[in-house]
């Protein structure tokens, strides 16, 4: 068991070296667009999780490149970069050879991996029986489609300055 | 090959360490240095190479920064669940859909437009005038901080304010620094391994306090002046992006000052003053225009909040 845990490890560095500028996607069905505007043509979607190369920053929009090779910008909050590029707090960079330049302490690539998750919640909840989950699963359903929104701000006169953002 | 063995080295006597049981972060530093000190003596790695190792190592004090999308979702979530135990939810299908409308069109305005799980609304049962962020964006207004808006643009400004808070990550600043480094260095210990009857406690008892911290703040104690006049200002921004006129802000603030004087407790107990939060707006929101409120942004803000009345 150790042994694949180790290799496990060592392919974590590798595949963090591999890439430019690897990001992972931390939302649910990111939209990728044509142009860094929301009102730019939806060009694909990405599935959370995944990984795709960084490219150019605009503002708070970040180009990115799927696997399959499709180009488009996401909202920069929707990535982050991905285990074998996280910087260390420090600045400070493991040089013990090519391959593990990647800049993450064992800590921080750990950290990246597990921590308060689904099953820290599920004992939460245990310990925690009067707080009723349902409703804050019921909250998280309102999501309004972004068509909706741009209905809702026309039909109430809301237009950005200087056009959209 | 050379560098791959070394890796190997480095990485199994790390990874022994993090197996070894519960460490303390200064142990952990510790260990990582004597694993770089081993492969110095074994020739493997020059002694500078050790230095940088073992400054990574000691890279672990640990702050909000920390916390990942994912474990701020989860936070979150915890969070509404603990101020909805206590602020029962307000089952209006309508009026929850139109500050959903109006709020998360804000959002997508925001310096933060996306998150883990997206920005959502709820309206609470209470009378008292209060709002709650938790991180992540799921926030809670209640129908008595409803009640003191009178048009759209003041609503907007009380979400646009909260969503500042999620925005600034403020939620996530109220955790105990100290809570912090001992519930990430269960995570490291935890990362490398099954979970083990005594680490899921520890966990369990570190969230468990990070979601206290967090409602304690929300609930009880409030955010620094600073971080308040912050969020105020966040919200003048993202209300100027979104086409509504930020002098809603200073209106509602002005209104709230009116009603907490006859009913204190829960939102004056939390924030400043609305009068001095006003005195800190007024350069941000003076010789600032915008086009008078057309009339059916008004009507549809009156027939959302005849539910609330």
């Amino acid at each position: 068991m150790t042994r694949h845990a180790l290799a496990a490890l060592v392919l974590l560095c590798l595949a963090g070296a591999a890439l430019a500028a690897p990001l992972r996607v931390e939302q649910k069905n990111a939209q990728m667009r044509g142009n860094p505007s929301f009102l730019s043509p939806v060009v694909g979607t990405l599935t959370q999780g995944q990984t795709v190369e960084g490219l150019n920053a605009q503002g708070d929009w970040q180009q990115v490149r799927t696997p399959s090779g499709t180009t488009g910008w996401v909202p920069r909050s929707a990535v982050i970069a991905s285990a074998g590029a996280l910087k260390s707090s420090s600045g400070a960079k493991v040089n013990t050879g090519a391959q593990v330049n990647t800049g993450a302490s064992a800590s921080e690539m750990a950290l990246a991996g597990k921590g308060f998750g689904a099953s820290t919640e599920a004992e939460f909840r245990r310990a925690n029986p009067n707080l009723d989950f349902a409703w804050v699963d019921r909250m998280e359903r309102a999501q309004v489609p972004r068509s909706e929104l741009q209905r809702f701000a026309q039909a109430g006169g809301l237009t950005p300055p200087g056009g959209t953002k | 090959m050379k560098s791959t063995r070394l890796v190997s080295v480095l990485a199994g006597a790390s990874f022994a360490l993090l197996v070894g049981g519960c460490v303390t972060v200064p142990d952990m530093d510790a260990g990582l240095g004597a694993v770089g000190k081993l492969a110095s003596q074994t020739g493997l790695v020059s002694s500078s190479q050790v230095d940088s190792f073992t400054k990574v190592a000691g890279a672990t004090a640990k702050t909000f920064h920390d916390i990942t999308p994912e474990q701020e979702y989860y936070i979150g979530r915890s969070v509404a669940a603990t101020v909805m135990a206590k602020h029962r939810p307000y089952d209006k299908a309508a009026l929850n859909r139109y500050v959903n409308d109006v709020g998360q069109n804000l959002a997508s305005h925001s310096g933060r437009p996306l998150t883990r799980g997206g920005y959502r609304f709820q309206v609470l049962e209470s009378d008292q005038v209060n709002a709650f962020a938790a991180p992540g964006g799921l926030i809670m207004v209640t129908r008595g901080m409803l009640r003191s808006t009178q048009n759209e643009d003041e609503l907007a400004a009380v979400l646009a304010h909260e969503i500042a808070h999620v925005q600034n990550q403020d939620g996530l600043k109220a955790i105990k620094t100290g809570r912090l480094n001992t519930a990430l260095t269960v995570l490291a210990v935890e990362g490398a391994k099954q979970y083990g009857g005594s680490q899921v406690s520890e966990l369990t008892r570190a969230f468990e306090d990070s979601i206290k911290d967090i409602t304690t703040t929300l609930m009880n104690d409030g955010y620094s002046r600073g971080l308040e006049y912050q969020a105020d200002a966040a919200a003048v921004r993202t209300l100027k992006a979104t086409g509504y006129n930020p002098q809603a802000l200073v209106d509602s603030l002005a209104r709230m000052q009116a009603v907490l004087a006859q009913h204190p407790g829960g939102f004056s107990q939390t924030h400043p003053s609305p009068q001095d939060r006003i005195d800190q707006l007024k350069p941000l929101v003076s010789g600032s225009t915008a086009a008078a409120a057309p009339a059916a942004r008004q009507r549809r803000y009156a027939a959302a909040m005849a539910g609330v009345r």
